[in-house]
Parts: structure tokens; C-alpha cells; sequence
């Protein structure tokens, strides 16, 4: 990770600092109990405020009901402490455990919808639960709740104060933002923004995309559970009604006047807006409060669009320039020898085989009863006019499209009813026609991603920032520096990909597949919008990957290259195959010249 | 022939990088003019800033005698240019007849008059569109959705059509097709400004070509100069030899040299 320093320290420790120090601070310079109170609110808010960011800013799944847990949490926490007089404590782990697991439940089913849908149904979900809550009064008092809820304590030492309570709030909000930027910056955090920014994309390097986001739903439902827990424990008295829709609308707000895509924005904005609420309480129409909180939210989304967060990070970095781009790993900067070697699997034999393959949309049959073979370790291409069903083929193969009758085998192993990461993650590497560059990381973090496959960490050890976390970060790191160097990208690391020129974008993708060392790359149409000199740049990356042991399977129609470099040619009409053979073979078959080549 | 388009020291780019500089260039009524050139030279930027969608930050474009740099994309259309943008940018998930109806959005009431008569023109163009009138754009082929493209553009009466890379992602059979209905439309008297990667078959068929090389226009020329100029032939269009041999065989010459090392390794 390159940071700046300052004073010798990093940015984020010099954060951690401040922090933690506004944190021992507050309360002896603001001593009233109503600042105190205050400031417990807000740390309970600030966590539950983190769900959302990790799930929302980073994994961009709408789930906007998730203060439906900090209900759960809420009644679990007051029921068990009023009722059965347990430690308050022990009280929220088990809150915590029990809305973990509703979530686990929740998440799966919920989390195959998409966008608005998805906000729509888990703000439901949420509000179904308030009814429950309100209608089944010999277990939740009905609306008019549990009163009489403990102060706050651990394992029997009872939080006398309100000061000790702040404290205990504040170290829990410290851990979850430690656990946040723990998550951030390793493999999970990559592997979230991966789904964020192109779902088929991150399925492409093996990142199962389904587990990711339930794990986030279920990490977020936990955070948003404490929050439910604590907040019981300051107001000292459960209903239905405070964790409303207006709380969930509270805590949304927060997030986004705080920066959705940053780790610190949901504190940010849970100090934000419940300072402002606070002092609005003083109008005495209540309705001056919504509206001054809502023409806030929209003024800040005008101003910054990254949220406050956002804005004192371009602040910081602008005052304090990160350092120069400079390659810090040993790695010469213009490596071409080959990095990784591919053991040819079995010798002989074809390393993929499609068998028959049949794919319908309605009545067009796209790929219309097709059998190939592609050797191993040779180019290969597969050629046939626009609409022939290559692309289709293709994505027959990485099981972006489930077939509709055949077989696909790579490898020795049966592919064809497997999910694209799970395809992804036995060696079947490829790039995009229209690319697909995960536009909210940087370059190398881009081909970070590519590594997925064979990296080992998971959210349990991420979360807790494990010596073989950080070691296997630095790791992917060096490996990425060489993958772009392998394609000529090694000075654009800490780019943005968007900011590369149109051809640079095409080799960060390829270097991103490379990452994951597969044993075949499906490249498709990767010399569209190429000129010569980078067509035949492309050329020489595509003999230097087969050196690497890497199969390579073309869908081209720049037909220099396909003629010049393919060993093999596979050619498609109307979702047929048509012909078959090397270059001389196919440039001279009538049919292909009728179908494609013409006579120019 | 009498200039359509004068552009006069144009600057332009986006945010505070600047793509385009001072570019000064004019384009003749009744032809085709080619605009080749690496990627990222400036070529999508240059199309941008002549039908609005990127503003000018310095010089004057002038259409028609009259000057449109300050005009909005809309009224830069009903001015009469329009765009065959870079990847033909359809409306996906609407008819084939709906995308051409949205071609003529910009046509004032008036206009609007000789709707029918138009789609038929287009149909005539290209029958395939006819036979897919309501189809959805994203069904078609690549070639068709380009023939779309086109026809889209010109449903707004263009007299100056922009075409960004049209051969893009297109089949050999296919691009030739593409290039053969740009020549017709030019022989009809249309007026192109056409911006293409493949340079060989841009200046196959153009009357007029530029060179823009990180956002300067570096060499002027009828196309016919342009395809016999030494340095044109290096850099564009694969070696002297000319393009579609000289770059086949030298990639073939580099895979015989890699299976050459190959074999010996073994």
C-alpha cells in the first residue's frame, strides 16, 4: 500500500490518532449528559451506518432495510435483559448471532434481486417487521414497547455512568472502522468493487460473486444489529416505532452526506446529521427539521458527490500529494521473460471440447449443434461474419449462457452446468469485446483482482488483518506489478483505467486474465479498435502468452491477425460450423470466402 | 468545391486536459474526408466538439457560413450535422423503426412533414432494415446495427454526417459492404467526415485525408497522396508493401520466429 507520511507517520495512523483523541476528548469538554447522550447516539449510528457502506457503497446491492436487524437486535438485546435479567453484554452477542443468522437466511433469496427491486424488498421486509413487532404485544409489548431496559454493562459490571457508555460505544465504532478498512484494502474489499462495477467481469476471475454479497448483507446485518443493541441500552426503553422507517431514512441519509464509498463515511455522517438534528429540534415545527435535513442531503449530493468523506480525501491528498508513481518491488520494469509456466495437463488430448453444443434464443438458434477441439498450448481462432454466434459460443464456454443441449469439456472436466467463476476458477481466463474494467479501482489493484483464483483469503481473516493477510496482499501486489510489466503497463499502476488511451485498456485486461494463470484465455475480438502498429504489438503478447504455457482461443475479425497467428481456424455461419482447418485450408474454402472473407 | 465546415484553431478537451489543439481544417462540399490516426490522437474528440457534445475552448467552427461552436448538441443537428457515433450506440431495447423515428427528434414541426417518405428512403438504403422494422435494435447483427446507425443519423437530413469508426467490429465482408454504402452516399451527394482506425480503408475510398497525431493535425493531402507517402505507409497502413499483406506477413514471420525458439527448446 503506498501512503503518504506525514510527521513519520501514515495517513491512516495519523487518523487513527486524531481520532481517537476527539474520541478522549469530547466528553471533557462538552459535560453535559444531553452531549454525552448525544454522543453515545451517534457512535450507535455510526456503526450501523458502516453496513450500509460496506454494502451499499462497495458491493452496490440497494439493500436499504437493513435497520430492520437493528430491530431485531433492539428486541433481543431488551427482552433478554428486562425479562431474564441477563448481562447487557452477553445480551448483544447473542442479538448479534441471532441477526446474523436471519440474515444469512434473509440474504439469499433477497439478494437475487436487483437495483430498485431489491430496495423495494428489504424496505419491506424491514417494515414487516415493525408490524410483527406491533401486533405481537405479549412478546414485544406492543406499541407500547419494553420499558425499563438496564443501563449498559459487561459481564456484570454495570456502566454506572453514561461517560463509561460513551467510551464502550466509541471503541466499538474504532473496531468496526478498523474492521472496515481491514476489509477495504485486502482481497474481499477488491473482490466487492469487482461485483460493483461489472458483475460479469468479477465472475470472470473467479470471484463468486453470490457468497460475496451475502456475506456483506450478513457482516452488514451485525453492524447494524450493535447498533439496534446500543441504542436500546442509551433510550433505555424498546418500541417498534424507533427503528422505523425513519430510522432506516436516518441512517441512509447519513451514509450518502457522508460518503457512501468510504470506510470513515458513515461515521461522518452519523455525527453530521445527528448534530444538526439536535440543534433543528430547537424549531418548533417540527416540519422545519425534514426540510432543512432534506435540502442538506441534496446540497451536499450537488457539492460533493463522494460525500464529505470524498471531499476531505481530495483535500488531504491535495494539501499532502501521495507519493511518486515509483516501482517499488524489485521487478524490472520491463520484464518480458515468462513469469509463470502452465504443465501441460495430460500431454495429449484436446484441453477443450465442445460436443454438440446447442443454444436457442427463441426460435434463432445461435450456436446450432457445434463440435470443436482446441489443443493445447497452440492459437487457435474462431472466425465467422457478425451474428454468427461466436461471441455466443464463448459465452457457452465460460457459462455466461447455459447451454441448451451438447457438452463442454475442459481439462478432463464436465464444465457445461457450472457457473462462470466456477469455470473461471479451474484456468478458463478471457477478456471482453466492449471491455470490462473495474473503472472504480485502480490499474494494478484491476489485475489484483485477476489473482483471485488462487488466493487463499477469505472475510474471517481479512476482517481481522492476519500477518498472512498482509503477506499474501504483498505478494498479489508484486505478482500484478509483473503481469503489467509482462504487457507493457508497468507505469500505469496507480491509474485509473479509464484514464489509459482505448488500446492500454485492452492490454490491462489481458494482464488482469494473465493474473489468474489460466490454462486457456478466450480472447475476444481484443484487436477491435487496434491500429497496425498495436495490432502487431498485440501479436507479439499473444505468442508470448503461449510461451507461458497458456492456450489461446481467438474470436477475431481483424483477419491479418487471425491469418498471421492462428495455428488453428474455426470457422461460424448462422450458428454452424463451417469449416475447419489451418490458415492455407481456410483461405482458400469457397464457403468461407462466400461467408466472410469476400474477395477484397 | 466550396468548404461546408471551417474549423479554425480549434482547442477542446475535457475538464482541464486538453485533447485537441489548435486545429485548423475544412471540409468540401459533396466529399469524403478522412480522418485517420492512433488511438487516443483525438480523432472521437475532434467529431465531439463539431456536434457540441464537448465545447470548444478556443477557435470557431463554422458551418454554413454561420458559427455554431457555442450551440447546443440539438441545435447543431437542426443545423443540419449529425453523428454515426463509435460503436453505433443504439437504443437497444427499441424497434428498429423507433430508432430511426428518434433520428428525427431534433426536426422542427415543419420538418417533420415528410416522416414516411423518409423511412422509405432509408428502407430503399438498406431493405435488411425493412425486413427488421420491428425487431429490437440489440437483435441485429453488427453489421446491421451499423446500416441502423446510419440510417438514424440521416433520418435528421444531415447535409454533413459524422461517422466515428463505422468498420469497427465488423466482419472483412462486412466492412466492405459499409464502405461501398458510404461511397454511395457520397455519389449521392452527401457530405462525410469519416474518422476510422483501419486507415487503409478510410483512404480507399475518401477524396480528402488528415493525419491527427496527439491532437495536431500533422498531414494534409488528397487520400491519394496520403497512400503513397512514406510515412503514412510506416506508420498507418502496414509498411510500404501495402496494408493487407505487409501486416499478415510480418506477424506470421514474428509466430515462425517463436515457433522456431520453441522447437529448438524443446
Amino acid at each position: 500500500m503506498r501512503e503518504s507520511k506525514v510527521l513519520g507517520l501514515s495517513l491512516t495512523k495519523l487518523t487513527f490518532l486524531l481520532f481517537a483523541a476527539a474520541i478522549i476528548v469530547y466528553p471533557l469538554i462538552w459535560t453535559g449528559g444531553f452531549a454525552i447522550g448525544a454522543g453515545i447516539n451517534v457512535g450507535a449510528m455510526a456503526v450501523g451506518a458502516l453496513g450500509f457502506v460496506l454494502l451499499i457503497g462497495y458491493a452496490h446491492q440497494l439493500a436499504l432495510g437493513q435497520a430492520g436487524f437493528s430491530l431485531i437486535g433492539g428486541y433481543c438485546s431488551a427482552i433478554l435483559t428486562v425479562r431474564y435479567g441477563w448481562d447487557p453484554f452477553s445480551a448483544l452477542l447473542v442479538a448479534l448471532a441471532l441477526s446474523m443468522t436471519a440474515a444469512y437466511f434473509i440474504g439469499l433469496p433477497i439478494l437475487k434481486l436487483r437495483g430498485f427491486i431489491l430496495a423495494m424488498a428489504s424496505l419491506a421486509f424491514q417494515l414487516i417487521l415493525v408490524y410483527i413487532a406491533l401486533e405481537a404485544g405479549a412478546f414485544t409489548g406492543g406499541a407500547e414497547g419494553i420499558p425499563g431496559v438496564p443501563k449498559f454493562g459487561v459481564f456484570g459490571v454495570t456502566f454506572s455512568t453514561d461517560l463509561a457508555f460513551f467510551y464502550f460505544t466509541w471503541l466499538l465504532v474504532i473496531l468496526s472502522i478498523v474492521l472496515g478498512l481491514n476489509i477495504d484494502r485486502s482481497r474481499v474489499g477488491r473482490s466487492l468493487k469487482a461485483i460493483a462495477a461489472s458483475e460479469t467481469a468479477a465472475g470472470s476471475v473467479g470471484i463468486d460473486i453470490t457468497i460475496y454479497k451475502v456475506q456483506m448483507f450478513v457482516l452488514s446485518a451485525g453492524l447494524a444489529s450493535i447498533a439496534g443493541s446500543l441504542m436500546v441500552h442509551y433510550l433505555r426503553i424498546m418500541t417498534p416505532n424507533i427503528f422505523g422507517f425513519v430510522f432506516a431514512l436516518t441512517l441512509i441519509t447519513s451514509v450518502i452526506i457522508g460518503g457512501l464509498a468510504s470506510i470513515w463515511g458513515g461515521m461522518i455522517g452519523a455525527v453530521v446529521v445527528v448534530v444538526l438534528r439536535e440543534n433543528l429540534r430547537e424549531f418548533e415545527i417540527p416540519l422545519w427539521e425534514v426540510v432543512i435535513m432534506g435540502a442538506l442531503t441534496v446540497i451536499v449530493l450537488i457539492l460533493f458527490q463522494r460525500g464529505i468523506a470524498g471531499f476531505i480525501g481530495d483535500l488531504v491528498s491535495r494539501i499532502i500529494p501521495p507519493p511518486p508513481n515509483l516501482n517499488d518491488s524489485a521487478t524490472d520494469p520491463i520484464v518480458a521473460e515468462p513469469f509463470y509456466n502452465i504443465s501441460s495437463s495430460g500431454g495429449t488430448g484436446a484441453l477443450l471440447k465442445v460436443d454438440g453444443a446447442q443454444k436457442n434464443f427463441g426460435s434463432l438458434q445461435a450456436v446450432d449443434n457445434v463440435s470443436c477441439e482446441i489443443q493445447p498450448n497452440m492459437i487457435s481462432a474462431l472466425i465467422g461474419p457478425n451474428g454468427a454466434g461466436k461471441t455466443t459460443l464463448f459465452n457457452l464456454i465460460t457459462g455466461h449462457l447455459p447451454l441448451n443441449s451438447g457438452q463442454i469439456i475442459f481439462d478432463g472436466v464436465e464444465i457445461d452446468k457450472m457457473l462462470p467463476h466456477q469455470i473461471a476458477s479451474i484456468g478458463v481466463g478471457r477478456t471482453f469485446q466492449n471491455l470490462q474494467l473495474f473503472d472504480n479501482m485502480t490499474v494494478i489493484e484491476n489485475v489484483m483482482c485477476g489473482y483471485h483464483r488462487l488466493a487463499k483469503a477469505g472475510l474471517a481473516t481479512v476482517s481481522l488483518g492476519l500477518p498472512n493477510v498482509v503477506a499474501e496482499e504483498r505478494k498479489i501486489r508484486d505478482i500484478a506489478v509483473q503481469h503489467l510489466a509482462f504487457v507493457g503497463l508497468a507505469d500505469a499502476t496507480e491509474q485509473s483505467p479509464s484514464a489509459l488511451p482505448f488500446g492500454h485498456q485492452r492490454l490491462l485486461e489481458i494482464a488482469r486474465a494473465l493474473a489468474g494463470e489460466p490454462k486457456i484465455l478466450l480472447m475476444d475480438e481484443p484487436a477491435s479498435g487496434l491500429n497496425e502498429s498495436e495490432t502487431e504489438q498485440l501479436a507479439e503478447l499473444i505468442l508470448r502468452i503461449r510461451e507461458l504455457g497458456t492456450t489461446v482461443l481467438l474470436v477475431e475479425h481483424e483477419i491479418r491477425l487471425v491469418m498471421g497467428l492462428a495455428e488453428h481456424i474455426i470457422v461460424m455461419n448462422h450458428g454452424s460450423k463451417i469449416a475447419e482447418g489451418p490458415v492455407a485450408e481456410i483461405r482458400a474454402d469457397p464457403e468461407v470466402i462466400a461467408a466472410y472473407l469476400g474477395t477484397g | 468545391m466550396a468548404d461546408l465546415l471551417q474549423i479554425d484553431t480549434v482547442s477542446s478537451g475535457y475538464g482541464r486536459t486538453e485533447v485537441l489543439h489548435e486545429i485548423s481544417m475544412e471540409i468540401g462540399e459533396g466529399e469524403i474526408t478522412a480522418m485517420i490516426g492512433a488511438n487516443g490522437a483525438g480523432k472521437s474528440t475532434l467529431l465531439n466538439t463539431i456536434i457540441g457534445t464537448v465545447t470548444a475552448t478556443a477557435g470557431q467552427i463554422t458551418f454554413k457560413d454561420q458559427d455554431i461552436t457555442q450551440l447546443g448538441t440539438q441545435r447543431i443537428v437542426q443545423q443540419g450535422i449529425s453523428l454515426v457515433p463509435e460503436r453505433r450506440q443504439l437504443f437497444g431495447t427499441m424497434t428498429v423503426e423507433e430508432n430511426m423515428l428518434l433520428g428525427a427528434y431534433a426536426r422542427t414541426k415543419e420538418q417533420l412533414k415528410g416522416l414516411e417518405a423518409d423511412l422509405e428512403e432509408q428502407y430503399n438504403l438498406f431493405p435488411v432494415l425493412l425486413e427488421r422494422r420491428r425487431q429490437l435494435a440489440q437483435s441485429l447483427s453488427g453489421g446491421e446495427q451499423q446500416m441502423l446507425a446510419i440510417a438514424r443519423a440521416r433520418m435528421s437530413h444531415p447535409s454533413l454526417l459524422l461517422m466515428d469508426e463505422p468498420s469497427l467490429g465488423l466482419a472483412p465482408i462486412m466492412v466492405e459492404k459499409i464502405l461501398s454504402f458510404i461511397q454511395n452516399l457520397r455519389d449521392a451527394g452527401a457530405t462525410i467526415l469519416l474518422v476510422e482506425q483501419n486507415a487503409q480503408a478510410a483512404l480507399s475510398i475518401a477524396d480528402t485525408a488528415h493525419v491527427l497525431e496527439t491532437g495536431r493535425l500533422t498531414v494534409s493531402g488528397s487520400a491519394g497522396d496520403l497512400l503513397h507517402n512514406k510515412r503514412i505507409q510506416n506508420a498507418y497502413l502496414g509498411g510500404e508493401d501495402g496494408g493487407t499483406e505487409g501486416l499478415e506477413s510480418r506477424i506470421r514471420q514474428m509466430a515462425n520466429d517463436y515457433d522456431r525458439r520453441r522447437s529448438l527448446s524443446e
